[in-house]
C-alpha cells in the first residue's frame, strides 16, 4: 500500500476561472523522496496544500479526486488531525511561526502541546528534533532572532515533533544560501533513512538531482513527466516548460555538439555522473 | 531546562527572578482592576492616588523595572500632562481663582488642580498596567487563560499581537528601506515623516492581511483547531494564597462598584 496515492485530484480555486491542478495521479511509496519541479505558477504549492488537506479543508474551491494518505482520505479529516500524519513545511518559514511562544523550544513544543502529549514526552521529542535539526543550541532563543535557514529548520523542527510519517514541503530553500540548502538537505536524507516519505517541491534542480528518488514535473497544473532524475532532468521537457537544464546537462551538451561527449553516452543531471563521463569516455 | 534569556526583542517584557515576575498573571491584572476603581470610584482624596501611585513604584523597584516604568511613564504622561495642564488652566468651566494672568489669557487654580487629579488617576493606572506588563510574560498570560478554561483562540487573540510586535517592526524596517532605496526621503522635517508614512503603511496592512491567511493555516497544520484536551510546556504556579490575594482583590472591586452605584 502507498504512503500517498492522489488520483484524478482536480482542484479550482474559489476566484479562479481555470483549475491549479488538473487530473493529477501518482503514488509515493514509503520511505520514498520525491521532488515536484515546475515554473512559478505550475501548482507547485496548491498540490503541497492538497496533499497536507490545507486543500480544500482550508481553501474551498471546485475539488474532485482524491488524495490519500495512508488510510486517511484529506477530505474527511480535518488540517490538524491530519497533521500527525502529513506535516507541511511552507514556503516562507517566519509565517509558520505559531507567533505565541517566546523560545525556540517552546515554538517547537506548541504542535504538541496542542496534541495533548505530557510535559515529559514534549521535552524527549522536542530534544530530538532540535538535535536533528541542529537547532539545539538555540533552545533558548527568541524564533524571531533567528536567521532565515535557522528558521526554516524551525519550521522543520516544529513539524517533526509532531511525528508525522509523510512530509512536505513546499521550496524549503527558497529564502537560504547555498550552505543552508545543504543542511536541509542533508536533513531530509537523515529523515528519509528513518523512513520518513517526503514530497519536496523544489526549483533548485541541483538538489532534486543529488537528493530525489523520484521526480514529478507541473506545467500548469499537469503533470507532465514522471520518473528518476537521471531521465526526467535531461528531456527536453525541463525546458519546455520554462525551466532550465543545470550546467552539468548544458556543458555536456555542448561538448556532444564538439564531440567531446560520446553520443551514446546519456547527458549528466549530477555533477559526478559529468566528472565520470568527462574523465572517462570510454567507460 | 531551556530558559528565556534575560533581554526581550519580542514585547516590553523584562525577564527577572522576581516574585512579582512569578506572580499569576491574573493576579496582575485583578490589581489593575482594582487601581482603576479605587482611582475613579474610590475616594476622591488626591493623596488616596499618590498612595497607589508610591506603592506601584515601591513594586516596579522590587520587581527590578522600576527604571522601564519611570522612562514609559514620563514619555507616556509628560505631552499629555503639558497639554492637558494648559487646556484645564485655560478652559476649565469653573476657573475662578487667577494663578497667572497674560495678556487677558488668565491661567487659573481649578482648572489646574482638575488636571493635576485626572493626571495622578492615570498615573496611578498606568503605573499598575506597566507592572504587569514588564513583569509578566506574554506567554504565561496566554498558559494562563488556557488553564483557566477559555477557549485556545481566545488566548491566542490576547496573547499574539504582543508576541508579534517584532515581526511588524522587522516589516516595517523592510518596507522602510525598500522605499528609501527607491528614493523615498522619510528622514528630516515633521512634514517630510508624516508623508512617507503613506508609502509605508499600504503595504504594511496589505502584507499584513496575506499573512493572516498563512499563520491561520500554520496554526491549523500545529493542531490549533484540535478537540481533545490540552497540554502545556510552561508550568504557572497558582498557589492558595494567590488564589485568595486574587479574589480579595476582585470582591474589594466589586464592593466599591457596588457601593459607589448604591450611593
Amino acid at each position: 500500500m502507498p504512503a500517498l496515492e492522489v488520483s484524478h485530484l482536480t482542484f479550482t480555486y474559489p476566484t479562479a476561472t481555470r483549475p491549479s491542478l488538473t487530473n493529477l495521479s501518482f503514488t509515493v511509496e514509503a520511505g520514498e523522496l520525491v521532488a515536484v519541479v515546475g515554473a512559478n505558477n505550475s501548482g507547485k504549492s496548491t498540490l503541497c496544500y492538497a496533499l497536507s488537506g490545507v486543500v480544500p479543508n482550508f481553501y474551498r474551491g471546485r475539488y474532485a479526486g482524491s488524495v490519500v494518505a495512508g488510510e486517511m482520505n484529506t477530505t474527511g479529516y480535518t488540517i490538524s488531525e491530519l497533521a500527525q500524519k502529513v506535516g507541511l513545511v511552507m514556503q516562507i518559514p517566519a509565517n509558520q511561526l505559531s507567533g505565541v511562544r517566546y523560545t525556540v523550544f517552546e515554538e517547537v513544543a506548541f504542535g504538541l502541546e496542542n496534541l495533548g502529549v505530557s510535559r515529559s514526552e514534549i521535552t524527549e521529542r522536542v530534544t530530538a528534533v532540535l538535535a536533528v535539526t541542529g537547532l539545539s543550541n538555540l533552545g533558548d532563543r527568541s524564533p524571531y532572532q533567528l536567521s532565515g535557514g535557522q528558521q526554516q529548520k524551525l519550521a522543520l523542527a516544529a513539524v517533526l515533533a509532531m511525528s508525522p510519517s509523510i512530509l512536505v514541503l513546499d521550496e524549503p530553500t527558497t529564502f537560504l544560501d547555498p550552505e543552508g540548502a545543504l543542511k536541509v538537505f542533508d536533513i531530509l536524507l537523515e529523515l528519509k533513512q528513518q523512513g520518513k516519505t517526503i514530497i519536496i517541491a523544489e526549483q533548485r534542480l541541483e538538489w532534486v538531482a543529488e537528493y530525489a528518488d523520484r521526480v514529478i514535473v507541473l506545467a500548469n497544473g499537469e503533470l507532465v513527466l514522471s520518473g528518476t532524475p537521471e531521465e526526467v532532468l535531461i528531456s527536453n521537457i525541463i525546458k519546455e516548460i520554462g525551466l532550465e537544464w543545470m550546467p552539468y546537462t548544458r556543458t555536456a551538451e555542448l561538448a556532444n555538439q564538439m564531440g567531446l561527449w560520446e553520443s551514446d553516452r546519456p547527458l549528466p543531471s549530477t555533477f559526478a555522473a559529468t566528472v565520470t563521463g568527462f574523465s572517462n569516455p570510454e567507460g | 531546562m531551556l530558559r528565556p534569556e534575560k533581554k526581550s526583542v519580542a514585547t516590553l517584557f523584562v525577564s527577572r527572578k522576581t516574585w512579582l515576575h512569578k506572580l499569576h498573571p491574573f493576579n496582575k491584572l485583578a490589581y489593575i482592576l482594582l487601581t482603576g476603581v479605587v482611582v475613579y470610584l474610590g475616594p476622591a482624596e488626591w493623596y488616596v492616588k499618590a498612595i497607589l501611585i508610591v506603592l506601584n513604584l515601591g513594586l516596579a523597584i522590587r520587581g527590578e523595572v522600576f527604571k522601564a516604568t519611570w522612562r514609559l511613564v514620563w514619555r507616556t504622561l509628560l505631552p499629555l500632562a503639558f497639554f492637558m495642564i494648559v487646556i484645564h488652566g485655560l478652559l476649565y468651566p469653573e476657573n475662578r481663582t487667577i494663578l497667572i494672568s497674560f495678556y487677558g489669557v488668565h491661567f487659573c487654580q481649578e482648572g489646574f488642580l482638575f488636571a493635576l487629579n485626572i493626571l495622578l488617576q492615570l498615573t496611578a493606572v498606568l503605573t499598575a498596567s506597566l507592572i504587569f506588563v514588564l513583569c509578566t510574560h506574554p506567554t504565561d498570560l496566554i498558559t494562563a487563560i488556557s488553564q483557566a478554561g477559555f477557549p485556545q483562540s481566545l488566548a491566542y487573540l490576547v496573547g499574539s499581537p504582543m508576541l508579534l510586535l517584532p515581526m511588524m517592526r522587522a516589516r516595517i524596517r523592510t518596507i522602510q528601506d525598500a522605499q528609501r532605496s527607491r528614493g523615498l526621503d522619510s528622514e528630516g522635517s515633521f512634514k517630510k515623516r508624516f508623508l512617507a508614512l503613506f508609502p509605508l503603511v499600504a503595504p504594511l496592512v496589505l502584507g499584513s492581511l496575506v499573512e493572516i491567511e498563512q499563520r491561520s493555516i500554520a496554526l491549523e497544520i500545529r493542531g490549533f483547531s484540535t478537540t481533545g484536551p490540552k497540554t502545556s510546556f510552561r508550568t504557572l504556579s497558582d498557589t492558595k494564597w494567590q488564589q485568595l490575594l486574587r479574589w480579595a482583590m476582585l470582591s474589594v472591586s466589586m464592593l466599591i462598584i457596588i457601593y459607589r452605584i448604591w450611593k
